[in-house]
């Protein structure tokens, strides 16, 4: 059995995962939907980013602010194997993360064939677009805001062929946020 | 008074392109249902020209299955309002060709007693919403990543005003998602 490479993603109605500069404070981040991340964290899988999105985490969740905001998802998040895909980025100071460079679609169809846990990637437009063209993205679990924004980038932005997908479960969150759960057709 | 609703197939990510949905039977019957309970429905010359000869032929000639020939039947009769500054004349039944005044006339036909008002076209349906006209939506996401295509509410957006009312899952992996507008916009110059 190969390991699965999974995408979560929160979206607008309109297919927005970020709005201009990569503002994303339209997304309810209600209780319901921190004990979501918090259980997929305890799945202990291993999270992915690009190396904008693991900045951003990195500059939040180890502080003692995190901590104390969401105390759970912080020590999820900390704790977890990581793997931010850059060229640029030498080394990662995240407890437990690794860099991987080069040509990372080659790299991640090389990681999928060997042992080991699932692979999660969380936000990081560029990468998921880069995998899920390539075909890689087996379960897709996209959370969909009831809002819609008048610019942004686009979830699997530039991907150049059509995805056919499976709806695999659809969950409801009080705050109106809807999960649709898919794997590649 | 009458509900305003705004039904619309999109994508996962956020496409209203007709050409890339997966369309059946299930998705007939539930458009067929959101159609019995309407009658007005809203284009512009776009959507028109989509729609029209098409379902008009189809509810004449019967020529497809039976649900998807009642949700033509359906469809052809009830009574049509076109906005458009540059169609000459519309020749569909039932069809009433408007040149400007959407918000008035959308105001006036919500305080006359009768079914919900849709809106068929994304631009009106863009316009109205800034407007805070619209009560309630229906996104019918289809299980689809198209990567291209026109983007719903391109550069409009809808803020922190919709409540989830449903959601319904088909067969063929389509979600419709059913929202209703529970606060009222704040927009400038808009009519709340």
């Amino acid at each position: 059995m190969m390991r699965k490479l999974n995408v979560f993603n929160f979206i607008t109605l309109n297919g927005y995962f970020e709005g201009p500069n990569h503002d994303i404070s339209w997304h309810k981040h209600g209780g319901e939907e921190n004990k979501y991340s918090d259980d997929s964290l305890k799945a202990d899988g291993i999270l992915l980013f690009g190396r904008r999105t693991y900045e951003m985490m990195y500059s939040f969740w180890p502080t003692p602010m995190a901590a104390e905001m969401f105390p759970e998802t912080a020590k999820g998040m900390n704790k977890s194997e990581k793997i931010v895909f850059s060229n640029s980025l030498k080394k990662a100071e995240w407890n437990n993360t690794k860099v991987i460079g080069g040509n990372i679609v080659e790299e991640m169809r090389r990681l999928k064939k060997t042992k080991g846990k699932d692979m999660t990637i969380l936000g990081s437009g560029s990468i998921v677009s880069l995998f899920a063209e390539a075909g890689l993205i087996d379960n897709f679990e996209i959370m969909i805001d009831p809002i819609a924004i008048g610019n942004g980038t686009p979830i699997f932005n530039g991907i150049q062929h059509k995805l056919d997908l499976k709806l695999t479960d659809t969950r409801t969150f009080k705050s109106g946020v809807v999960l649709l759960s898919y794997k590649l057709f | 008074m009458r509900k305003v609703i705004f039904a619309i197939n999109i994508t996962v990510d956020g496409y209203a392109d007709h050409t890339s949905g997966i369309v059946d039977d299930e998705l007939h019957r539930y458009f067929t249902r959101l159609l019995q309970n309407t009658d007005i429905e809203i284009f512009g010359r776009n959507t028109y020209n989509l729609m029209y000869p098409y379902w008009h032929d189809v509810a004449m000639n019967q020529s497809e299955t039976e649900v998807t020939n009642e949700f033509a039947r359906t469809f052809d009769s009830i009574p049509k309002i076109v906005f458009s500054t540059t169609l000459k004349s519309v020749e569909w039944n039932n069809t009433t060709l408007l040149r400007s005044n959407l918000q008035e006339e959308i105001v006036k036909l919500k305080q006359q007693p009768g079914k919900s008002i849709s809106i068929g076209s994304i631009s009106i349906a863009s316009q109205l919403t800034q407007l805070g006209l619209i009560d309630e939506y229906y996104f019918v996401v289809h299980p689809i990543v198209a990567g291209k295509g026109r983007r719903l509410f391109e550069g409009w957006e809808i803020g922190n005003q919709l409540e989830l009312m449903d959601t319904q899952n088909f067969k063929s992996g389509v979600v419709a998602l059913h929202y209703k507008k529970n606060r009222k916009l704040n927009v400038k110059g808009g009519l709340v």
